[in-house]
């Protein structure tokens, strides 16, 4: 009885795949930056143990020793006490500086983009993605280009992920530092692929994008006027990714896949491209 | 929190208006330690001048050392102060917490059933919620590789891939 309950329970409220079906931790990462990212999250998850039993041992404390049957008078006189107050004034301000340190130091780190082999533009339009590899000129001298749309359920076939494989997926060469350059064409949208670390926001702006790269290029130090990233990515594989900031209506059915692949089949690729 | 303060610091204002009104009383008689020694039960009974002179009574006990006092005046001083009676007096009578659970309960199976016929009403899971697609699903990531350090394209890896 309580087996088919259960199973009831599973088949109304269970109506829904992803990624790694039921995965509560990390995905596998393949970049430095998603290992900072895990490390940093590790390094607090530390503090919040010790904060979750400080916290849990006073409140057990006072339900033990303060609660109405144990002693009912109690709150009526006791409150304040100059010492308890100074320890959790002080000791927070500490756990947050022991924080607030490898936070900083991974967050510029994460900032920083250096030297980059290629640079690849991504766009958010209202519903889709469009790539350009504006390092790579064909004949004609046209960079390449091409508009990246989710696989319909209609059409996904072979075991492709629902929701969240695409036509054309970012083909990248492993072990090479790729700068992103990120927009919006109409609205906010967000550039996030989780195992390789990148999330950011492709802010609209005026028709110039193309200009602006070039002005990024010319004056390295005077890099902010596009929002920009770098991914190394250190495996062949396929890495999923959505867009992570509110867009409108097919917000969700917008998503990104990122093929990592050897340098042989990257520049295969190209040739097929041009 | 400011609310409870706030009555607590009504109730003797409540006393001073009498005090303008009545002629009290305030030498302890004989029958005090009686009324102070059952004075939870006995306080309900009392007239508003009654309450008032035992009031003025616990006033003056309590000028004294704390430690002089006898259990059965601590009590009645703590009971008057902040016992639950005139503001402090409970709102909700027993049983009333049976009767949220209950209402409670009722709100949720409502809602689940709201839940269960909407689900009735809407279209069937896609195709990929089948266990033939979802098998497909776990071959189409192994040949992705598709999390191998601890995921599905793992070595030794066990668990269920994408079939749920």
């Amino acid at each position: 009885m309580a087996n088919s309950l259960w199973t009831l329970a599973w088949s109304v409220f269970v109506q829904c795949d992803a990624a790694e079906p039921w995965q509560i931790g990390f995905q596998d990462g393949a970049s430095p930056t998603f290992e900072g990212i895990t490390e940093l999250h590790n390094a607090i998850f530390f503090y919040l143990v010790l904060i979750f039993i400080g916290v849990m041992w006073v409140l057990g404390s006072v339900v033990v020793n303060y609660g109405s049957s144990a002693n009912p008078i109690s709150h009526k006189y006791s409150n304040h006490g100059t010492l308890i107050e100074l320890v959790w004034t002080i000791t927070p301000a500490f756990i947050l500086i022991a924080i607030a340190f490898p936070s900083f130091k991974l967050l510029y780190l994460m900032d920083d983009v250096i030297t980059p082999a290629m640079t690849v533009k991504a766009v958010g339009h209202q519903w889709y993605w469009s790539y350009e590899y504006s390092d790579f000129v064909n004949e004609d001298g046209e960079s390449i280009e091409f508009d990246s749309y989710m696989i319909p359920d209609s059409d996904l076939e072979d075991g492709q992920l629902r929701l969240l494989d695409v036509d054309n997926r970012v083909v990248l060469p492993v072990d090479t530092h790729v700068r992103f350059v990120v927009t919006g064409a109409d609205v906010i949208h967000d550039f996030a692929v989780p195992s390789l670390g990148l999330k950011i926001d492709c802010c609209p702006g005026p028709d110039i994008v193309w200009t602006m790269v070039k002005i990024i290029d010319t004056y390295s130090d005077n890099n902010n006027l596009l929002n920009q990233t770098s991914v190394l990515t250190q495996r062949e594989g396929v890495f999923y990714g959505q867009c992570s900031e509110l867009c409108g209506v097919y917000h969700g059915f917008m998503p990104i896949a990122v093929e990592a692949v050897s340098l042989d089949k990257y520049l295969s690729w190209l040739d097929s491209q041009s | 929190m400011s609310i409870l303060r706030l009555r607590s610091a009504v109730a003797p204002l409540s006393f001073k208006r009498y005090a303008s009104t009545i002629s009290v009383q305030s030498t302890r008689s004989n029958s005090s330690g009686a009324v102070l020694g059952n004075i939870e039960a006995s306080w309900k009974g009392l007239s508003a001048e009654s309450q008032y002179e035992v009031y003025q009574q616990l006033e003056q006990i309590q000028k004294k050392d704390w430690k002089e006092l006898t259990v059965d005046e601590k009590k009645a001083a703590y009971f008057v102060a902040f016992g639950p009676h005139g503001p402090r007096q409970p709102t909700l009578e027993k049983g009333h917490g049976i009767t949220v659970f209950l209402g409670v309960a009722a709100c949720v199976g409502a809602a689940y059933g709201t839940l269960l016929y909407a689900r009735s009403q809407a279209p069937p899971p896609p195709k990929t919620m089948t266990k033939e697609y979802q098998e497909q699903m776990t071959e189409y990531a192994r040949s992705q590789n598709m999390n191998p350090i601890s995921g599905v394209s793992s070595e030794g890896y066990k668990g269920k891939g994408y079939v749920q």
